[in-house]
């Protein structure tokens, strides 16, 4: 069976390659792609947060004691990277390319750094303290639709 | 229920904490290359010129010690989970200390002043003390694990290597009697360069490659031994000071260094021709421009060593070391400042923006702190310099240019540095500020 860390550092990499297809249609000014190619990052990116937000976190706290700590400080991360789509999103429909290329490079560094701590720390964190009920979890986590 | 009163994952030091390191990291290059155009081009005809010795430990403490302090405080919180202990004290400290000790060590060296020489030496030692002390405690609690642990593990232990081996060197020229081998200064030298320097650099990049350039990820295998196999042939290179050991060893162990360093660039190299985001921004061109100043430096290394009788003597004997530390360390040290300070600059201000309450505040993302156009211009004179530096150990008659080139580098970029410094306190001035058309909604 897999592990949290292997399917959500998976699913990490999927979105990341999905934001680097929208900078590179956006460098190109190719503003059609950019435009799916944001919608499909969004997707992408809202699965994965609503898979931690919703599946994943509650199930740390449970063993953390507390909603506080290091969920706490992801979920606040979580909202950041929201907020900064929302400026991608303004600025591609205005068709800015300079203020959205420094947007998403924004986005990604955020995103980036934020997926070290999990990956590092989180996610190993959890391998080891939910081994019992990881496969009924992780069956949840993939079969999430996106509210 | 387990306790993570260890486990900080927001633990981000103040901005001053890294910046300082970082803003004033460039000024001692700045200041190597005047230490050099006064000590003049006869300097560069032996590495045992005393102007020569002094002046490289402005660069190598000035210039990549400060920063790489910097840095690790920045990310030791986000790689391993925690923060250097009492972390807004040993900043001060350690940076007062090295900005302080690095000038009179250096330039002790260099004119042979023993008493700038005992003090800087004490200060940079103290400096070095309390850093290493307190990153060691850091990883110590750390529950991380993983290859870019195991290379800041041993990359600071290889720091505490050259810094014993540095003091009792210096000590031993204050007139302790000490034996002076010229063998040691070259095992201080190799704990500093392929130690320190280099395991931290490819720590980083095991996270940094990856992460910011999309590539895939190192191979599993090059990322658990590259470090370890690293630190063992540095002992193995170390042991000839207490122990006989057969004349083979050194040569053996010397190629198997060269042959791992040219399989971390070639491999790096590699990674970045496959990546995923196509835009090539400077920091890109900065980590191409190291890579292949490594392999050119091993490669020169090599050749001298295969080749009988192609023994360069005079400035020429020094160029793998300037292509290592000017073109590898310097060259990606300078492409990673310009994607970490942008990056601390925004997180700051949107920090601000959160506690303030006012979420849609406009701050300028990571492309507007600094001007990409003045990055640009400085990527051509890092450039510029860095041939320039090169043909100068060729002709001499470069030597005056050349090194007018990188001070001017580096004043630029302690200069762009600086923009992104005043960016933020405008900006956080205005964050700060009392809104009157915010207030007139409220009130209304």
């Amino acid at each position: 069976m897999q592990t949290i860390q292997d399917f959500f550092t998976h699913d990490h990499r999927d979105c990341d390659h999905r934001l680097a297809d929208l900078e590179t249609s956006v460098a190109d000014k190719d503003w059609a792609a950019a435009e799916n190619a944001c919608v499909q990052f969004q997707h992408d990116l809202e699965r994965h947060l609503q898979r931690e937000e919703t599946l994943l976190f509650p199930a740390i706290e449970t063993f953390t004691g507390s909603s506080g700590g290091p969920t706490e400080v992801m979920r606040r991360e979580h909202d950041q990277m929201r907020a900064l789509l929302a400026d991608v999103r303004d600025t591609l429909a205005r068709q800015e390319v300079d203020a959205c290329l420094g947007n998403i490079e924004t986005l990604m560094t955020l995103i980036q750094l934020h997926n070290v701590k999990e990956e590092q720390i989180l996610y190993p964190m959890a391998d080891k303290h939910l081994s019992g009920q990881r496969d009924a979890l992780m069956d949840q986590v993939r079969t999430l639709a996106p509210a | 229920m387990i306790n993570l009163s260890r486990l900080s994952l927001d633990r981000t030091p103040p901005l001053w904490v890294p910046l300082q390191f970082m803003i004033t990291a460039p000024l001692f290059a700045v200041l190597f290359a005047l230490l050099m155009l006064w000590l003049g081009p006869q300097t560069l005809l032996s590495r045992w010129m005393p102007g020569l010795i002094g002046a490289t430990h402005v660069l190598v403490l000035g210039y990549l010690a400060m920063v790489m302090f910097g840095a690790m405080q920045q990310l030791l919180p986000v790689v391993a989970g925690s923060p250097l202990p009492r972390d807004l004290l040993t900043s001060r400290v350690t940076h007062g200390l090295l900005a302080l000790g690095t000038p009179f060590l250096g330039i002790g060296l260099a004119t042979t002043q023993p008493w700038a020489v005992q003090v800087g030496g004490a200060l940079v030692l103290g400096a070095m003390a309390i850093f290493i002390i307190g990153a060691l405690i850091s990883l110590w609690r750390s529950r991380a694990r993983g290859p870019t642990l195991t290379g800041l593990w041993l990359a600071v232990i290889s720091l505490l290597m050259a810094m014993v081996l540095g003091g009792w060197l210096a000590s031993g020229h204050l007139g302790q009697g000490w034996p002076l081998p010229r063998y040691m200064t070259d095992i201080h030298l190799i704990w500093a360069f392929f130690g320190w320097i280099a395991l931290l650099i490819a720590a980083v990049a095991y996270q940094v490659v990856p992460m910011f350039q999309m590539t895939p990820e190192y191979p599993r295998l090059f990322a658990r031994g590259y470090a370890p196999l690293v630190f063992t042939l540095l002992i193995l290179l170390t042991l000839p000071i207490w122990l006989p050991v057969p004349g083979w060893l050194a040569p053996l162990a010397g190629a198997t260094l060269a042959a791992a360093l040219a399989a971390f660039a070639a491999i790096t190299l590699w990674l970045q021709s496959r990546r995923r985001r196509r835009n090539a921004d400077v920091t890109v061109h900065f980590w191409r421009t190291g890579l292949i100043a490594l392999l050119a430096a091993i490669g020169l290394w090599a050749l001298a060593h295969l080749l009988p009788g192609w023994n360069p003597r005079g400035p020429l004997s020094l160029l793998p070391a300037w292509l290592f530390l000017a073109g590898f360390a310097m060259s990606i040290i300078n492409g990673m400042l310009y994607k970490i300070v942008p990056f601390l600059v925004w997180l700051h201000l949107n920090n601000q923006r959160l506690s303030t309450g006012n979420l849609r505040a406009p701050i300028p993302n990571m492309h507007e702190v600094i001007p990409l156009r003045l990055t640009r211009w400085q990527l051509y004179l890092h450039w510029l310099a860095l041939a320039g530096t090169v043909g100068a150990l060729f002709w001499s008659v470069l030597f005056t240019p050349a090194l007018l080139l990188l001070a001017a580098s580096n004043g630029l970029l302690t200069w762009n540095l600086a923009h992104g410094a005043r960016q933020f306190r405008r900006w956080h001035r205005i964050l700060t500020t009392p809104n009157p058309a915010l207030n007139a909604n409220r009130t209304s």
